[in-house]
Protein backbone atom coordinates (compact mmCIF):
# COMPACT_ATOMS: atom_id res chain seq x y z
CA UNK A 1 0.00 0.00 0.00
CA UNK A 2 1.32 3.41 -0.84
CA UNK A 3 0.29 6.84 0.29
CA UNK A 4 0.59 10.37 -0.94
CA UNK A 5 2.13 12.44 1.84
CA UNK A 6 0.20 15.68 2.23
CA UNK A 7 1.69 17.36 5.28
CA UNK A 8 2.64 17.42 8.91
CA UNK A 9 -0.05 19.35 10.71
CA UNK A 10 0.12 21.12 14.04
CA UNK A 11 -3.08 21.63 15.96
CA UNK A 12 -2.77 24.52 18.39
CA UNK A 13 -5.37 23.84 21.10
CA UNK A 14 -4.50 21.42 22.61
CA UNK A 15 -1.14 21.13 20.91
CA UNK A 16 -0.96 17.93 18.87
CA UNK A 17 0.87 16.85 15.75
CA UNK A 18 -0.50 14.80 12.88
CA UNK A 19 0.76 13.25 9.70
CA UNK A 20 -1.75 13.66 6.89
CA UNK A 21 -1.61 11.38 3.89
CA UNK A 22 -4.00 9.88 1.39
CA UNK A 23 -4.28 6.36 0.04
CA UNK A 24 -3.08 6.47 -3.57
CA UNK A 25 -5.83 4.07 -4.66
CA UNK A 26 -8.95 4.97 -2.67
CA UNK A 27 -8.00 8.60 -2.02
CA UNK A 28 -9.02 8.17 1.64
CA UNK A 29 -7.31 10.61 3.95
CA UNK A 30 -5.58 9.49 7.12
CA UNK A 31 -4.81 11.91 9.93
CA UNK A 32 -2.47 10.07 12.24
CA UNK A 33 -1.27 11.61 15.48
CA UNK A 34 2.46 11.36 16.07
CA UNK A 35 4.14 11.77 19.40
CA UNK A 36 7.63 11.95 20.80
CA UNK A 37 8.84 8.37 21.24
CA UNK A 38 6.94 6.98 18.24
CA UNK A 39 8.73 4.93 15.62
CA UNK A 40 8.46 5.97 11.99
CA UNK A 41 9.88 4.05 9.04
CA UNK A 42 9.27 5.05 5.45
CA UNK A 43 10.41 4.44 1.91
CA UNK A 44 10.01 7.14 -0.73
CA UNK A 45 8.70 5.86 -4.06
CA UNK A 46 8.02 8.97 -6.07
CA UNK A 47 8.11 12.70 -5.70
CA UNK A 48 6.67 15.92 -7.10
CA UNK A 49 3.00 14.90 -7.17
CA UNK A 50 0.01 17.18 -6.80
CA UNK A 51 -1.53 17.17 -3.31
CA UNK A 52 -4.59 19.19 -4.34
CA UNK A 53 -8.11 18.05 -3.71
CA UNK A 54 -11.68 19.10 -3.19
CA UNK A 55 -14.61 18.25 -0.98
CA UNK A 56 -17.35 16.72 -3.07
CA UNK A 57 -20.63 15.54 -1.60
CA UNK A 58 -19.11 15.63 1.86
CA UNK A 59 -16.23 13.36 0.91
CA UNK A 60 -12.71 14.50 0.22
CA UNK A 61 -11.50 13.63 -3.26
CA UNK A 62 -7.84 14.09 -3.89
CA UNK A 63 -6.52 15.27 -7.23
CA UNK A 64 -4.98 11.82 -7.64
CA UNK A 65 -8.30 10.16 -7.11
CA UNK A 66 -10.05 12.47 -9.53
CA UNK A 67 -7.49 11.44 -12.09
CA UNK A 68 -7.74 7.78 -11.31
CA UNK A 69 -11.48 7.73 -11.61
CA UNK A 70 -11.30 9.35 -14.98
CA UNK A 71 -11.07 7.40 -18.23
CA UNK A 72 -7.40 6.57 -17.98
CA UNK A 73 -7.06 4.66 -14.78
CA UNK A 74 -3.64 3.22 -14.66
CA UNK A 75 -1.15 5.31 -12.77
CA UNK A 76 -2.37 8.53 -14.31
CA UNK A 77 -1.48 10.34 -11.11
CA UNK A 78 2.15 10.12 -12.09
CA UNK A 79 1.40 12.32 -15.05
CA UNK A 80 -0.05 14.95 -12.78
CA UNK A 81 3.05 16.69 -11.48
CA UNK A 82 2.91 19.61 -9.14
CA UNK A 83 3.90 22.92 -10.65
CA UNK A 84 3.49 25.25 -7.71
CA UNK A 85 2.97 24.87 -3.96
CA UNK A 86 2.77 21.12 -4.51
CA UNK A 87 -0.24 21.49 -6.76
CA UNK A 88 -0.83 20.80 -10.42
CA UNK A 89 -2.03 23.49 -12.74
CA UNK A 90 -5.69 22.48 -12.44
CA UNK A 91 -5.56 22.53 -8.67
CA UNK A 92 -3.65 25.82 -8.57
CA UNK A 93 -6.35 27.44 -10.67
CA UNK A 94 -9.13 26.21 -8.43
CA UNK A 95 -7.51 27.51 -5.21
CA UNK A 96 -9.83 30.20 -3.82
CA UNK A 97 -7.03 31.84 -1.82
CA UNK A 98 -4.44 32.17 -4.57
CA UNK A 99 -4.04 35.87 -3.85
CA UNK A 100 -2.48 35.10 -0.48
CA UNK A 101 0.57 33.59 -2.10
CA UNK A 102 1.13 36.53 -4.43
CA UNK A 103 0.28 39.39 -2.05
CA UNK A 104 3.04 41.94 -1.54
CA UNK A 105 0.90 44.39 0.43
CA UNK A 106 0.65 46.91 -2.42
CA UNK A 107 -2.88 46.33 -3.62
CA UNK A 108 -5.69 43.98 -2.65
CA UNK A 109 -6.43 41.61 -5.53
CA UNK A 110 -8.79 39.02 -4.08
CA UNK A 111 -8.75 35.80 -6.08
CA UNK A 112 -12.31 34.94 -5.04
CA UNK A 113 -15.19 36.39 -3.01
CA UNK A 114 -14.36 33.96 -0.20
CA UNK A 115 -10.74 35.14 -0.09
CA UNK A 116 -11.99 38.72 0.17
CA UNK A 117 -14.36 37.77 2.97
CA UNK A 118 -11.59 36.07 4.93
CA UNK A 119 -8.93 38.66 4.35
CA UNK A 120 -10.75 42.00 4.63
CA UNK A 121 -11.77 42.03 8.33
CA UNK A 122 -9.00 42.87 10.83
CA UNK A 123 -8.26 39.23 11.62
CA UNK A 124 -4.78 38.87 10.21
CA UNK A 125 -2.09 38.93 12.86
CA UNK A 126 1.35 40.38 12.30
CA UNK A 127 3.93 38.59 14.44
CA UNK A 128 7.61 38.75 15.20
CA UNK A 129 9.38 35.52 15.99
CA UNK A 130 12.83 34.07 16.56
CA UNK A 131 13.51 30.80 14.77
CA UNK A 132 16.88 29.09 14.90
CA UNK A 133 18.43 32.31 16.16
CA UNK A 134 16.99 34.38 13.32
CA UNK A 135 14.40 37.12 13.78
CA UNK A 136 11.49 36.90 11.40
CA UNK A 137 8.28 38.84 10.75
CA UNK A 138 5.16 37.28 9.28
CA UNK A 139 1.40 37.42 8.96
CA UNK A 140 -1.15 34.73 9.72
CA UNK A 141 -4.84 34.16 10.34
CA UNK A 142 -3.91 31.59 12.99
CA UNK A 143 -0.69 32.57 14.72
CA UNK A 144 -0.12 29.82 17.23
CA UNK A 145 -0.55 27.19 14.54
CA UNK A 146 1.81 29.10 12.28
CA UNK A 147 4.44 29.39 15.02
CA UNK A 148 4.27 25.68 15.67
CA UNK A 149 4.36 24.89 11.94
CA UNK A 150 7.49 26.90 11.37
CA UNK A 151 9.21 25.82 14.58
CA UNK A 152 9.32 29.23 16.28
CA UNK A 153 11.35 29.28 19.49
CA UNK A 154 9.94 32.57 20.70
CA UNK A 155 7.16 34.69 19.25
CA UNK A 156 4.76 37.54 19.84
CA UNK A 157 1.78 39.07 18.09
CA UNK A 158 2.18 42.77 17.37
CA UNK A 159 -1.04 43.68 15.54
CA UNK A 160 -4.36 42.43 14.25
CA UNK A 161 -5.27 44.06 10.93
CA UNK A 162 -7.01 43.50 7.58
CA UNK A 163 -4.92 41.23 5.35
CA UNK A 164 -3.52 43.89 3.03
CA UNK A 165 -2.44 46.24 5.81
CA UNK A 166 -1.01 43.34 7.79
CA UNK A 167 1.10 42.51 4.75
CA UNK A 168 2.12 46.17 4.43
CA UNK A 169 3.28 46.23 8.09
CA UNK A 170 5.16 42.98 7.55
CA UNK A 171 6.97 44.39 4.52
CA UNK A 172 7.77 47.65 6.31
CA UNK A 173 9.17 45.84 9.37
CA UNK A 174 11.28 43.70 7.07
CA UNK A 175 12.52 46.79 5.28
CA UNK A 176 13.28 48.88 8.37
CA UNK A 177 14.61 46.29 10.84
CA UNK A 178 17.07 43.39 10.68
CA UNK A 179 14.19 40.94 10.46
CA UNK A 180 13.76 38.28 7.77
CA UNK A 181 10.63 37.23 5.90
CA UNK A 182 11.87 33.65 5.63
CA UNK A 183 14.15 31.29 7.48
CA UNK A 184 15.52 28.47 5.36
CA UNK A 185 15.12 24.83 6.36
CA UNK A 186 18.88 24.50 6.35
CA UNK A 187 19.21 27.20 9.01
CA UNK A 188 16.42 25.63 11.00
CA UNK A 189 17.97 22.21 11.10
CA UNK A 190 21.43 23.49 11.88
CA UNK A 191 20.16 25.38 14.89
CA UNK A 192 17.56 23.29 16.66
CA UNK A 193 18.03 24.62 20.15
CA UNK A 194 17.30 28.01 21.63
CA UNK A 195 20.85 29.09 22.26
CA UNK A 196 22.33 32.57 22.40
CA UNK A 197 18.87 34.09 22.53
CA UNK A 198 18.80 37.50 24.14
CA UNK A 199 15.34 38.29 25.46
CA UNK A 200 16.12 41.98 26.05
CA UNK A 201 17.21 42.43 22.45
CA UNK A 202 14.14 40.60 21.23
CA UNK A 203 11.91 42.80 23.36
CA UNK A 204 13.60 45.88 21.92
CA UNK A 205 13.05 44.59 18.40
CA UNK A 206 9.38 43.97 19.17
CA UNK A 207 9.03 47.54 20.48
CA UNK A 208 10.48 48.89 17.25
CA UNK A 209 8.17 46.68 15.19
CA UNK A 210 5.21 47.92 17.25
CA UNK A 211 6.02 51.54 16.50
CA UNK A 212 6.27 50.75 12.80
CA UNK A 213 2.88 49.04 12.95
CA UNK A 214 1.39 52.06 14.74
CA UNK A 215 2.86 54.34 12.10
CA UNK A 216 1.28 52.35 9.28
CA UNK A 217 -2.04 52.20 11.11
CA UNK A 218 -2.16 55.95 11.72
CA UNK A 219 -1.05 56.83 8.23
CA UNK A 220 -3.68 54.69 6.56
CA UNK A 221 -6.49 55.16 9.14
CA UNK A 222 -7.22 51.47 9.20
CA UNK A 223 -9.39 49.44 11.51
CA UNK A 224 -7.82 46.83 13.71
CA UNK A 225 -5.36 47.14 16.56
CA UNK A 226 -1.70 47.34 17.39
CA UNK A 227 -0.97 45.71 20.74
CA UNK A 228 0.56 47.44 23.76
CA UNK A 229 3.31 45.49 25.47
CA UNK A 230 2.31 42.08 24.09
CA UNK A 231 3.29 38.82 25.82
CA UNK A 232 6.33 37.05 24.51
CA UNK A 233 5.60 33.37 24.10
CA UNK A 234 8.19 30.58 24.42
CA UNK A 235 7.29 27.51 22.39
CA UNK A 236 10.17 25.15 23.20
CA UNK A 237 8.06 22.99 25.48
CA UNK A 238 5.96 21.75 22.56
CA UNK A 239 8.85 20.38 20.55
CA UNK A 240 10.10 17.55 22.74
CA UNK A 241 13.46 17.04 24.31
CA UNK A 242 15.66 19.32 22.23
CA UNK A 243 18.34 19.21 24.95
CA UNK A 244 19.06 15.57 24.15
CA UNK A 245 20.04 16.35 20.57
CA UNK A 246 23.76 16.63 19.85
CA UNK A 247 25.08 19.62 17.97
CA UNK A 248 25.81 17.60 14.83
CA UNK A 249 22.73 16.04 13.28
CA UNK A 250 22.56 14.36 9.88
CA UNK A 251 19.77 14.90 7.40
CA UNK A 252 17.71 12.25 5.65
CA UNK A 253 17.87 12.24 1.88
CA UNK A 254 14.27 11.77 0.76
CA UNK A 255 14.86 11.06 -2.92
CA UNK A 256 12.90 8.21 -4.55
CA UNK A 257 14.02 4.76 -3.35
CA UNK A 258 15.57 6.16 -0.17
CA UNK A 259 14.48 4.93 3.23
CA UNK A 260 14.36 6.84 6.47
CA UNK A 261 13.33 6.04 9.98
CA UNK A 262 13.90 5.61 13.67
CA UNK A 263 12.51 6.90 16.93
CA UNK A 264 11.11 10.42 17.05
CA UNK A 265 12.86 12.39 19.78
CA UNK A 266 11.56 15.83 18.89
CA UNK A 267 9.22 17.53 16.44
CA UNK A 268 10.11 21.10 15.63
CA UNK A 269 8.06 22.84 12.97
CA UNK A 270 8.19 20.60 9.91
CA UNK A 271 11.28 18.77 11.16
CA UNK A 272 11.11 15.39 12.80
CA UNK A 273 14.26 14.76 14.80
CA UNK A 274 14.86 11.05 14.67
CA UNK A 275 17.30 8.75 16.44
CA UNK A 276 18.43 5.76 14.46
CA UNK A 277 21.05 3.58 16.10
CA UNK A 278 23.48 5.97 17.72
CA UNK A 279 22.87 8.79 15.28
CA UNK A 280 20.43 11.65 15.12
CA UNK A 281 18.82 12.79 11.91
CA UNK A 282 16.40 15.45 10.80
CA UNK A 283 13.58 14.42 8.52
CA UNK A 284 12.13 17.48 6.83
CA UNK A 285 8.46 16.66 6.26
CA UNK A 286 8.27 19.60 3.84
CA UNK A 287 10.49 17.59 1.51
CA UNK A 288 8.03 14.74 1.83
CA UNK A 289 5.04 16.76 0.64
CA UNK A 290 3.86 15.43 -2.71
CA UNK A 291 5.87 12.22 -2.31
CA UNK A 292 4.39 8.77 -2.71
CA UNK A 293 5.59 6.79 0.29
CA UNK A 294 5.25 3.40 1.94
CA UNK A 295 5.39 2.65 5.62
CA UNK A 296 7.88 -0.15 6.14
CA UNK A 297 9.73 -2.02 8.86
CA UNK A 298 13.45 -1.64 9.49
CA UNK A 299 14.32 1.15 7.16
CA UNK A 300 17.82 0.95 5.75
CA UNK A 301 19.24 4.21 6.94
CA UNK A 302 22.29 5.43 5.11
CA UNK A 303 24.65 7.34 7.26
CA UNK A 304 26.48 9.99 5.28
CA UNK A 305 29.53 8.86 7.10
CA UNK A 306 30.26 6.94 10.23
CA UNK A 307 31.60 9.03 13.06
CA UNK A 308 33.60 5.99 14.15
CA UNK A 309 35.66 6.14 10.98
CA UNK A 310 37.08 9.40 12.17
CA UNK A 311 38.80 7.98 15.19
CA UNK B 1 -14.43 30.96 -30.62
CA UNK B 2 -16.30 34.07 -29.55
CA UNK B 3 -15.06 35.71 -26.42
CA UNK B 4 -17.55 36.06 -23.62
CA UNK B 5 -19.17 39.42 -23.11
CA UNK B 6 -17.49 39.88 -19.74
CA UNK B 7 -14.10 39.20 -21.24
CA UNK B 8 -14.73 41.65 -24.09
CA UNK B 9 -15.79 44.38 -21.68
CA UNK B 10 -12.68 44.00 -19.59
CA UNK B 11 -10.44 44.04 -22.64
CA UNK B 12 -12.08 47.28 -23.77
CA UNK B 13 -11.60 48.87 -20.36
CA UNK B 14 -7.91 48.00 -20.59
CA UNK B 15 -7.68 50.09 -23.75
CA UNK B 16 -9.85 53.05 -22.83
CA UNK B 17 -10.55 53.04 -19.09
CA UNK B 18 -9.16 55.18 -16.29
CA UNK B 19 -6.25 53.75 -14.27
CA UNK B 20 -8.59 52.61 -11.50
CA UNK B 21 -10.91 50.90 -13.95
CA UNK B 22 -7.97 49.23 -15.65
CA UNK B 23 -6.85 47.82 -12.29
CA UNK B 24 -10.35 46.42 -11.76
CA UNK B 25 -10.29 44.93 -15.24
CA UNK B 26 -7.03 43.03 -14.71
CA UNK B 27 -8.40 41.83 -11.36
CA UNK B 28 -11.48 40.46 -13.06
CA UNK B 29 -9.44 38.77 -15.76
CA UNK B 30 -7.51 37.03 -12.99
CA UNK B 31 -10.74 35.81 -11.50
CA UNK B 32 -12.19 34.58 -14.78
CA UNK B 33 -8.93 32.63 -15.03
CA UNK B 34 -9.36 31.10 -18.47
CA UNK B 35 -6.74 30.86 -21.20
CA UNK B 36 -8.47 33.63 -23.17
CA UNK B 37 -7.52 36.05 -20.40
CA UNK B 38 -3.79 35.57 -20.98
CA UNK B 39 -3.26 37.76 -24.11
CA UNK B 40 -4.96 40.88 -22.68
CA UNK B 41 -3.11 40.39 -19.39
CA UNK B 42 0.19 40.17 -21.26
CA UNK B 43 -0.63 43.50 -22.90
CA UNK B 44 -1.43 44.91 -19.47
CA UNK B 45 2.15 44.18 -18.39
CA UNK B 46 3.01 47.26 -20.46
CA UNK B 47 0.31 49.48 -18.97
CA UNK B 48 1.47 52.95 -17.96
CA UNK B 49 -0.03 52.67 -14.45
CA UNK B 50 2.12 50.55 -12.11
CA UNK B 51 -0.76 48.99 -10.17
CA UNK B 52 -2.20 47.61 -13.40
CA UNK B 53 1.15 45.92 -13.97
CA UNK B 54 1.34 44.58 -10.38
CA UNK B 55 -2.11 43.04 -10.64
CA UNK B 56 -1.49 41.76 -14.16
CA UNK B 57 1.53 39.82 -12.88
CA UNK B 58 -0.58 38.32 -10.08
CA UNK B 59 -3.49 37.47 -12.34
CA UNK B 60 -1.24 35.88 -14.97
CA UNK B 61 0.44 33.74 -12.34
CA UNK B 62 -2.94 32.37 -11.28
CA UNK B 63 -3.80 31.21 -14.79
CA UNK B 64 -0.67 29.48 -16.01
CA UNK B 65 2.49 30.90 -14.59
CA UNK B 66 4.82 28.48 -16.30
CA UNK B 67 3.73 29.45 -19.81
CA UNK B 68 4.21 33.18 -19.20
CA UNK B 69 7.62 33.03 -17.54
CA UNK B 70 9.39 34.39 -20.67
CA UNK B 71 6.96 37.34 -20.79
CA UNK B 72 7.46 38.12 -17.12
CA UNK B 73 11.22 37.95 -17.55
CA UNK B 74 11.03 40.33 -20.52
CA UNK B 75 9.06 42.73 -18.37
CA UNK B 76 11.56 42.45 -15.54
CA UNK B 77 14.35 43.58 -17.87
CA UNK B 78 12.67 46.89 -18.63
CA UNK B 79 10.63 47.45 -15.47
CA UNK B 80 11.60 50.55 -13.48
CA UNK B 81 8.97 50.53 -10.74
CA UNK B 82 10.12 48.75 -7.58
CA UNK B 83 6.64 47.57 -6.58
CA UNK B 84 6.23 45.84 -9.92
CA UNK B 85 9.75 44.44 -9.78
CA UNK B 86 9.10 43.06 -6.33
CA UNK B 87 5.90 41.43 -7.53
CA UNK B 88 7.78 39.89 -10.43
CA UNK B 89 10.52 38.55 -8.17
CA UNK B 90 8.06 37.13 -5.62
CA UNK B 91 6.04 35.52 -8.38
CA UNK B 92 9.02 34.00 -10.18
CA UNK B 93 10.90 32.81 -7.09
CA UNK B 94 9.31 29.34 -7.11
CA UNK B 95 10.91 28.90 -10.55
CA UNK B 96 14.37 30.10 -9.63
CA UNK B 97 15.79 26.66 -10.41
CA UNK B 98 14.92 27.14 -14.08
CA UNK B 99 18.02 28.46 -15.74
CA UNK B 100 16.24 31.33 -17.52
CA UNK B 101 14.84 32.61 -14.23
CA UNK B 102 18.09 32.03 -12.41
CA UNK B 103 20.07 33.97 -15.00
CA UNK B 104 17.53 36.80 -15.07
CA UNK B 105 17.74 37.12 -11.27
CA UNK B 106 21.52 37.19 -11.38
CA UNK B 107 21.39 39.84 -14.09
CA UNK B 108 19.23 41.97 -11.78
CA UNK B 109 21.91 41.77 -9.10
CA UNK B 110 24.44 43.20 -11.55
CA UNK B 111 22.39 46.38 -11.75
CA UNK B 112 24.24 48.82 -9.52
CA UNK B 113 21.10 50.91 -9.04
CA UNK B 114 19.02 48.00 -7.82
CA UNK B 115 16.96 48.79 -4.72
CA UNK B 116 18.53 47.27 -1.57
CA UNK B 117 15.38 45.48 -0.50
CA UNK B 118 15.01 43.92 -3.93
CA UNK B 119 18.62 42.92 -3.92
CA UNK B 120 18.12 41.06 -0.64
CA UNK B 121 14.95 39.44 -1.90
CA UNK B 122 16.71 38.17 -5.02
CA UNK B 123 19.77 37.02 -3.11
CA UNK B 124 17.53 35.07 -0.74
CA UNK B 125 15.70 33.51 -3.66
CA UNK B 126 18.96 32.44 -5.27
CA UNK B 127 20.47 30.97 -2.13
CA UNK B 128 17.47 29.46 -0.36
CA UNK B 129 17.66 25.70 0.12
CA UNK B 130 14.03 25.60 1.02
CA UNK B 131 12.49 24.90 -2.32
CA UNK B 132 11.45 21.44 -3.25
CA UNK B 133 10.94 21.99 -6.94
ZN1 LIG C 1 -3.97 18.52 -8.90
Amino acid sequence: MSYLFIKLQWQPNPVQTFLIYSDTVSGDITRKEIKIGDEIQIRVLNKGLCIGGEVEKGKYRSCIQNQMHSSEKSETYKTNPSVRNHRCLLCVRSDFFLCRSTCTGVICNPSSPRAKELCTPPNTAVYVTNIAGIDKVGVSLSVKRRWLEQGSDVATKIALLPGLEARAVEQEVNRALPVKLQVSSKKKRSNLKLENFNSDEFRKLVEEALSIAKGVQNEKHIQGKVFENPDIIYLEEYFGNLGEIPSYVQHFDLSPNKEAGGKIVAIKGALLIIKSGNYYYTLNTKELIGCEIEFINNAQVESQFSLDEWF
Amino acid sequence: MALSKELQENIEILSYGSPERRVKAVQRLGRIRTKECVPPLLLALNDTYYLVRVVAVQSLSWIDLESVIPDLLDRMKVETNNFVKKQLVETLTPYVDKSVVNEAFKAQLNDTYLDLELSELITNALTSQDRIR
